[in-house]
């Protein structure tokens, strides 16, 4: 599913402004689930919306001081929620603002078009600890 | 007198602004004590923080921060010519080592920074958002006590309260507003006591009681603070010794950070590197043969940078006696982990080339005499062993390269004979040569691949012979008086003959094999060791004969008409003189005679 992205314009900065799209690779659907948790995540603004669901019958603790985006070409962007969430209890949700994402205009906007994002997500689940990693496909076009 | 050719230079020339050959090691950017050789080696992927520990026990490392060297720095990080993760080690480092004038300097500098980069441009920049969080991350979690000077803070706010930002801009504001609260003992509006930690460590929120622990104005609190995320850890711990380890294991992660083994109790029964969690790199030997010298560094998928540090943590695990699952490095003390762990200082790297930090990461010394390679360049790979309380525990093995370095041939001077050279060559593991020019007494190493055998040449050659001068110039021939004829040009002087080249000088090689028979090593060998003589100088060219002088001018008839009307002739006038023969061009000198090889005895 497409996730849509609709940025503000940026009047008299440049000739035209871009808008993002991206998929959640992991699909299909437009959310990944596995025995643990179910995931959708979507791009808004200047944040990514993530929102894990507990599916265990053990707390969740996300490493949320520790979240990347991966953009695919070298550079990694650390992120984290707008507010803390602490501990996901069992078959509970989170919904985090994961901030700050921001996404170029102009000529450097085209580069991102099929750009795959990664969005690495760090867990502990049942004391073990493992990490989650989401794969975002940027399709951009010139509004 | 012999010819050397020690080509060192490293800053290539470039207006106001110095570039280095790049890579450039950290031992090279201390060596030139400036700024930009700092951001230059900061840089680079793969570079260490290393660099910016003044007090690093071994390995290349600033001895102090000059104010340009501190300006540098912290431009580099803004105008992104230093990557965010690298430039945080670094500047961490510096603060918690330089003393509080300068530290408070430093944070300036870093808030200076901050309001360069918080504009309406972070919107759509997303490298510059980058280095933003980097710095607020630091900035707001930076050790009590650390501070910048008064004014700076104040002038910065006082900027920021009327500048205009975009919603990223803002919330970064937002967030050191947050600080600035914690900081009074507030957080969302209400004082911090021990019920509300407990409520957010109930909640599981690390996230702000960690923030809470850096900024709460009182020790006691914040203490309080990192006693429930340590209670979080523990609760959270995969080994279940450490759940139930009780009150005693909360204190010592509060006295100590982490939760080291004692080996005695707990004896390594294996350990190994975990092939996930660990760096890997192809380790290239460069060698400066007319130095003596060599540089290592590091190639990853064709690129080739500086040898990365490598972090034991993560990356050694180890089996031990009374422990459930396998054991690590120990975290860093702030990050309050009571995962049992391996001790720094019970570990130990072995090599002249390799020192363990007190974090646990491994450095490859990367400036070295090419002497002291002869070690590894004996081995298949790069190996770098790792010891637990003194024993032998787990190796791991680069792969290794030495480049072809530059030829090791020893030219005469002018015309003059190549030097007697004695050559020990031998046969290393890893299909590698050494060979050992001995000129003068002075031993020359070098150390070949051996597919790099055949392209590679060392020996004695004649000097080349001197260029023969050219003939002189023959002179102009005179010009003509009026109607008067040139006079010729004179002949060009012949041109000198070149010198003779050099003879090469003997050359005695002596082969040592320690891994089979050396017939095929010294048919290699045959092939790049050898004597050369010099090449014949070229002969003076002939000189270029004069020009004839242009003859003289032309004279017109005069006449006058007598009282009769008759025409009277007074001078008939004379024609154009004719100009003169240029002289002959002098013959070309003759190319000297090349100098003959000398002889290489095997």
């Amino acid at each position: 599913m497409w996730r849509y992205l609709v940025l503000a314009g940026l009047a008299g900065c440049f000739s035209a402004t871009y808008g993002y799209h991206v998929q959640l690779a992991e699909g299909p659907g437009d959310a990944f689930e596995d025995a643990v948790v179910r995931a959708q995540v979507r791009v808004d603004g200047d944040a990514i919306r993530l929102e894990l669901t507990n599916k265990t019958d053990e707390v969740i603790q996300v490493g949320w001081s520790k979240i990347r985006l991966d953009r695919g070409d070298g550079t990694q962007t650390v992120l984290h929620p707008a507010s803390d969430l602490g501990w996901i209890l069992p078959g509970t949700s989170a919904q985090a603002e994961l901030v700050p994402v921001a996404f170029p205009q102009g000529d450097a906007a085209r580069a991102y078009d099929r750009r795959t994002l990664e969005l690495a997500v760090p867990v502990v689940v049942r004391r073990e600890p493992s990490t989650y990693r989401f794969h975002l496909v940027v399709h951009v076009e010139e509004k | 007198m012999w010819k050397l050719i020690a080509s060192a230079a490293v800053i290539v020339g470039c207006g106001g602004s110095p570039r280095f050959r790049m890579p450039i090691t950290a031992a090279e950017a201390v060596a030139y004590d400036s700024g930009d050789a700092l951001v230059a080696y900061l840089g680079q992927p793969d570079a260490s923080a290393q660099v910016c520990d003044l007090h690093a026990n071994g390995g290349a490392h600033l001895v102090r921060l000059t104010p340009p060297t501190r300006a540098a720095l912290v431009a580099g990080f803004r105008d992104g010519a230093i990557q965010p993760a690298v430039w945080k080690r670094c500047v961490k480092t510096l603060v918690a080592e330089l003393p509080e004038s300068e530290q408070a300097f430093l944070v300036d500098a870093m808030l200076g920074a901050y309001d360069d980069l918080l504009t309406t441009e972070l919107e759509t920049d997303p490298a510059r958002v980058e280095r933003m969080s980097m710095l607020q991350k630091l900035y707001v979690g930076r050790a009590a006590g650390i501070e910048a000077h008064p004014a700076t803070v104040s002038a910065l706010l006082a900027r920021l309260r009327d500048r205009e930002l975009g919603p990223i801009g803002k919330r970064f504001v937002r967030e050191l507003v947050e600080a600035a609260e914690l900081e009074m003992g507030s957080w969302q509006g209400r004082p911090v006591d021990a019920s509300a930690l407990d409520a957010l460590a109930a909640a599981g929120n690390e996230l702000t009681l960690d923030k809470l622990a850096t900024r709460l104005p009182a020790a006691a609190m914040r203490d309080e603070a990192r006693r429930r995320i340590a209670r979080i850890h523990i609760a959270l711990s995969p080994f279940p010794e450490v759940r139930e380890a009780g009150p005693a294991l909360e204190a010592r992660l509060l006295a100590d950070g982490n939760n080291p083994i004692a080996i005695a109790e707990h004896p390594v029964a294996k350990a190994w590197f975990d092939p996930k969690q660990t760096v890997r790199r192809d380790v290239i030997v460069r060698q400066h043969v007319w130095l003596q010298t060599a540089t290592l560094v590091a190639q990853d998928r064709g690129k080739t940078s500086v040898v990365p540090e490598l972090p034991l943590r993560g990356a050694l695990l180890a089996e031990v006696a009374g422990i459930s699952r396998p054991v690590t490095v120990c975290a860093p003390a702030k990050e309050l982990d009571p995962s049992p762990c391996l001790a720094v200082k019970d570990l130990a790297v072995s090599g002249k080339f390799v020192t363990l930090d007190a974090r646990g990461a491994v450095h490859v010394l990367d400036n070295t005499r090419i002497v002291d390679l002869l070690p590894i360049a004996d081995r298949e790979g790069f190996a770098i062993p790792v010891a637990i309380a003194g024993k032998p525990a787990a190796t791991l093995a680069w792969y290794l390269k030495f480049e072809r370095p530059e030829n090791l041939v020893f030219v005469g001077g002018t015309g003059a004979r190549g030097p007697d050279l004695t050559v020990r060559a031998g046969d290393m593991r890893g299909e590698r040569v050494r060979l050992d020019v001995n000129f003068e007494g002075r031993d020359f190493l070098a150390i070949l691949e051996r597919r790099d055998v055949a392209a590679f040449r060392a020996g004695s050659q004649g000097g080349g012979g001197s260029a023969g001068s050219d003939g002189s110039s023959g002179s102009s021939g005179s010009s003509g008086g009026e109607c008067g004829n040139g006079g010729d040009g004179g002949n060009g002087g012949p041109g000198d003959d070149g010198g003779d080249g050099g003879d090469g000088g003997n050359v005695a090689v002596q082969l040592a094999c320690s891994y089979g028979s050396c017939t095929a090593l010294e048919h290699e060998l045959r092939g790049a060791i050898g004597s050369w003589g010099g090449a014949g100088g070229s002969g003076g060219r002939g000189g270029s004969g004069g020009s004839g002088g242009s003859g003289g001018s032309a004279r017109s008839a005069t006449t006058h008409t007598d009282s009769d009307g008759n025409t009277v002739v007074d001078d008939p006038g004379c024609s154009a003189g004719s100009s003169g023969s240029s002289g002959s061009n002098g013959s070309d000198g003759s190319s000297g005679g090349n100098g003959q090889p000398g002889r290489v005895t095997f």
